[in-house]
């Protein structure tokens, strides 16, 4: 009924579309049809002007004509023209046609012209058909008739060929509008084919919707649940004949559960006729397998031709499957099939509130991979992604069952202990944990390590999830910064230092907006004569709330953040613009060079180059008074690149140092790899020379030794006792740094050194 | 710009036709010639023809000394036959309502013009044009 409704609002349109076409065409084939008999009548009037005023010419010489006869048509044609109306046919003798008036105002004034010229010819005839070529003044109304039937020809002429062109123009704008109109069919033709098509395919699929219901299970059972009726669609869902089925109880094949649940449902429905109800419900089929089904139950106790209840049954096992996988898309993490954090998180809210309850200890374990990222852009995402499924697989497996294990991020997986008395149980996972990440995993045929850092956060009275969290959070960053694969249980330092570590990132924008940070300098001197040669240029960060701050408490974060690269690129240029300064101010500190260190963030940016380069630029700074203070470590870090930029230090007249040198694990190989000018003795191998251990000169003395191979001079560090200044010098170490000389100053008092002197025991000499 | 030449020119020639060209406004009827003027200098002389009549009609001017109606006349009696006099310009469709313009550089002498369409000429479509020498 619908469907026919709707082909009629489809075909409707369809039709007003080509009744217009088909109407307009034949208006305009009307038209022209009109326009060709006016053009004929206008034209033939020519003719009959003509005819005229031959036969008024024959019938003075005596000769029989009927002039009048063309004088009648003549009349009459003028007027159909000008007003429309019957007219004689210009072919075949009797036939009328009727064309329609002129509505063309230069052609209206034509045929004026013409019915006027017309009536002045006609009056010449009737004055000259009286007379006979003897007649006096015949010749003159001769010419007067001649004239006058000339203008008539001229006239018609005109009025023909204005008609026609009215007539061509008309008919260009039929073609025109019929070929819009013809257009639009085409669009119509099309837009019916798509509904058409659209329609027939919905109808199509109610068909077929039809079709498929009819696969529905109809069974007709009594009050107690015996089959009275079973529908033959029934043996592929149970597996049984309907023959078979009959008279056995419906509820037979269902579970206890289930069974009970619809023998309710039959018994309520038994008590009210038309009644009907929706039940869920599982059926056995008899190789064993369940079926979900869903039944519409109508009571039809009062038609006499059923006397029962109607079962209308659907297999809708295979969309309970679906359900079921959707639910566990939203609850799983699609990768390894670990509960995702959502899901996480809400065991954690549980834990939290059942532990209150019950006095219980909830743990969480937080675990961060190290080495994913190696994996992940070493061997490709697909190759990590395959990593992380067999690390969730052995977490899986190393925890208890009732532990929740879930991926929370990227690398990042939680367990949650539901309860961890005295965190017994928080210890043994996470050393189990750590156990089978020792194993190497086999990724892509590969033999690939990781590891985990594991922070354990314990709940106690009081704790809420998003603290619990927090704290796993803050202990796996402990983990992390104590030197990866090993776990750390949550202690309340590690919150306040997460929290401090949060402040300093937003300050460190700030600070460096507001121009917060100053240098100080420390000098570093010449152990044989006591005199400054150089300094050291040290950040310090006048904080707003926190007072001065040393660069212990704001680099790491900065090389974490990235704000190192402004923050660096500002020391730069200012500790190159104050050592021109001082050279500039006094030529007896015309050589004072100045030690500026760089992270290993900065050795790795594209520009460095450049941004040296700018300083001394900027400065006016000769580049060899500029030393840069790089650590082993950094110098390892894309030893290639690294190389390269160096040379181009050094080409820029740039000299580089080691800064705490001995503390890392560069090999003597690496270092001949990099144009180094300096080493600088760590303070620790400094601090040996004042202990009493026989082993603390050796140390210093390998370390000169090895500086002298490299052709490299040194710096110690760290020198606080006369002592240690004397075997530093005594070894053959030039120059050193340290409480002993001074602390590093700001440029004001290192300014008043530079003429006080710094030597300890030579206090008066100048620098 | 014009019209200085203009007076420029009237002063030092006194009352000479202006050399700058002349032009005779032609209304045609149906079937009259009204000219604006019977005589004009010598010169560049333009025709503004403007068609009052629902009729098309043309102007056609020849240098002639017959009278204006007594034209030559071709074999259909009333038409003048152009064949034998000397044609000085012409615009041979004027519809109705149309204004044109027939720019023509005239010589000294006397002329005739008229419209031969079918029956026109003798309905009364003629004038004479007197061309004098330039001074």
């Amino acid at each position: 009924m619908r469907e026919s409704r709707r082909l009629r609002w489809i075909l409707a349109p369809y039709f007003v579309v080509v009744t217009l076409i088909v109407g307009y065409n034949a208006h305009a084939i009307a038209q022209q049809r009109g326009s060709a008999l006016v053009v004929n009548v206008a034209a033939r009037q020519r003719a009959l002007s003509e005819r005229y005023t031959k036969d008024v010419i024959l019938q003075t010489q005596g000769i029989a004509a009927d002039p009048q006869d063309d004088a009648e048509q003549l009349r009459a044609n003028a007027d159909a023209l000008l007003h429309g109306g019957e007219v004689t046919a210009v072919q075949g003798a009797d036939a009328t046609v009727v064309i329609h008036g002129a509505d063309d105002p230069l052609v209206i004034a034509k045929l004026d012209e013409e019915q006027r010229l017309i009536a002045k010819l006609l009056d010449a005839g009737d004055q000259l058909l009286p007379m006979s070529q003897a007649t006096p003044g015949y010749a003159t109304r001769l010419q007067d008739l001649r004239v006058l039937g000339g203008q008539v020809n001229s006239i018609s002429n005109d009025a023909v060929g204005q008609i026609t062109r009215d007539a061509e123009a008309a008919f260009a704008r039929l073609v025109a509008i019929g070929i819009a109109l013809g257009v639009l069919g085409a669009i119509a033709a099309v837009a019916m084919g798509l509904l058409l098509r659209r329609t027939a395919a919905t109808q199509a699929a109610q068909f077929r919707s039809l079709v498929h219901h009819a696969t529905d299970l109809i069974t007709v059972v009594d009050a107690s649940g015996a089959i009275r009726y079973q529908s033959p669609s029934a043996e592929p869902v149970l597996g049984r004949s309907a023959e078979e089925l009959l008279g056995t109880s419906y509820l037979g094949s269902l579970d206890a559960a289930d069974r009970a649940h619809l023998d309710a449902v039959f018994r309520e429905l038994a008590a009210t006729p038309g009644a009907a109800a929706t039940a869920e419900y599982r059926v056995r089929h008899v190789d064993g397998s369940w079926r979900n089904v869903e039944s519409i139950v109508t009571n039809r106790m009062d038609d006499p031709n059923v006397r029962g209840l109607v079962l209308n049954t659907r297999d809708v096992t295979d969309r309970r499957a679906l359900q079921d996988e959707l639910a566990h898309q939203a609850f799983h993490d699609p990768l390894t099939g670990l509960v995702n954090r959502a899901v996480f998180r809400d065991r954690v809210d549980h834990a939290v509130a059942r532990a209150a309850r019950l006095h219980q200890q909830p743990a969480v374990l937080l675990l961060d991979l190290d080495g994913f990222k190696t994996v992940n852009d070493g061997l490709g995402h697909d190759a990590g992604d395959e990593l992380l499924v067999a690390v969730g697989h052995r977490l899986q497996a190393s925890g208890r069952s009732i532990d929740t294990v879930a991926r929370i991020g990227g690398d990042e997986f939680a367990i949650l202990l539901e309860d961890d008395a005295r965190s017994a149980g928080a210890r043994t996972v996470a050393e189990r944990v750590l156990a089978v990440l020792t194993t190497p995993f086999q990724v892509r045929g590969r033999e690939v390590f990781v590891r985990a850092s594991i922070g354990i956060a314990i709940a106690v009275a009081g704790t809420t999830t998003d603290e619990l969290l927090r704290n796993a959070d803050a202990a796996m960053y402990a983990a992390k910064r104590g030197g990866k694969a090993r776990y750390e249980f949550f202690v309340p330092i590690m919150h306040e230092e997460a929290l401090a570590k949060f402040e300093v990132q937003g300050d460190l924008d700030r600070g460096l907006a507001h121009s917060e940070f100053v240098l100080h300098y420390q000098p570093i001197v010449d152990l044989a004569s006591g005199s400054v040669a150089g300094v050291e240029a040290l950040v310090r960060w006048r904080h707003p709330t926190r007072g001065l701050l040393p660069p212990a408490a704001f680099i790491s974060v900065a090389e974490e953040t990235g704000a190192i690269v402004p923050l660096g690129a500002w020391v730069l240029g200012e500790a190159c613009r104050q050592t021109a300064e001082w050279r500039r101010a006094d030529p007896a500190r015309a050589d004072l060079w100045v030690s500026v260190n760089l992270s290993t963030r900065q050795l790795l940016e594209a520009n460095l180059v450049t941004a040296v380069r700018e300083s001394l630029r900027a400065s006016g700074l000769e580049p060899s008074a500029l030393m840069l203070e790089l650590t082993e470590g950094s110098l390892m870090q894309g030893i290639t690149e690294t190389a390269v930029k160096l040379r181009e230090l050094k080409e820029l007249g740039v000299r580089l140092a080691i800064d705490d040198f001995g503390t890392g694990a560069s090999s003597l190989s690496y270092l001949r790899r990099f144009p180094i000018d300096l080493l600088k003795i760590d303070k620790s191998f400094v601090d040996e020379l004042g202990a009493d251990d026989p082993e603390g000169p050796l140390l210093v003395q390998a370390i000169l030794d090895i500086a002298r191979t490299l052709h490299v001079d040194t710096i110690a560090e760290g020198i606080e006792e006369e002592r240690q200044r004397n075997d530093l010098r005594d070894a053959g170490c030039r120059t050193g740094q340290g409480f002993l000389f001074a602390r590093p100053l700001p440029p004001e008092e290192v300014g008043m050194l530079f003429d006080a002197g710094v030597d300890p025991l030579e206090g008066a000499s100048t620098g | 710009m014009a019209l200085v030449a203009l007076l420029l020119g009237s002063a030092c020639t006194g009352a000479a036709p202006p050399r700058a060209g002349t032009s005779v406004a032609i209304h045609e009827h149906d079937f009259r010639i009204d000219a604006s003027a019977i005589t004009v200098a010598s010169g560049a002389v333009s025709f503004d023809v403007h068609n009052d009549a629902p009729a098309t009609h043309e102007f056609v001017l020849v240098r002639t000394d017959d009278p204006d109606d007594r034209l030559p006349i071709a074999a259909d009696g009333i038409s003048v036959d152009e064949d034998v006099l000397t044609s000085v310009g012409e615009l041979s469709d004027v519809p109705a309502g149309a204004d044109e313009t027939l720019s023509l550089s005239l010589a000294p002498g006397r002329y005739v013009y008229f419209c031969n369409m079918e029956g026109h000429y003798m309905g009364g479509m003629h004038g004479v044009l007197e061309v004098t020498p330039d001074a």
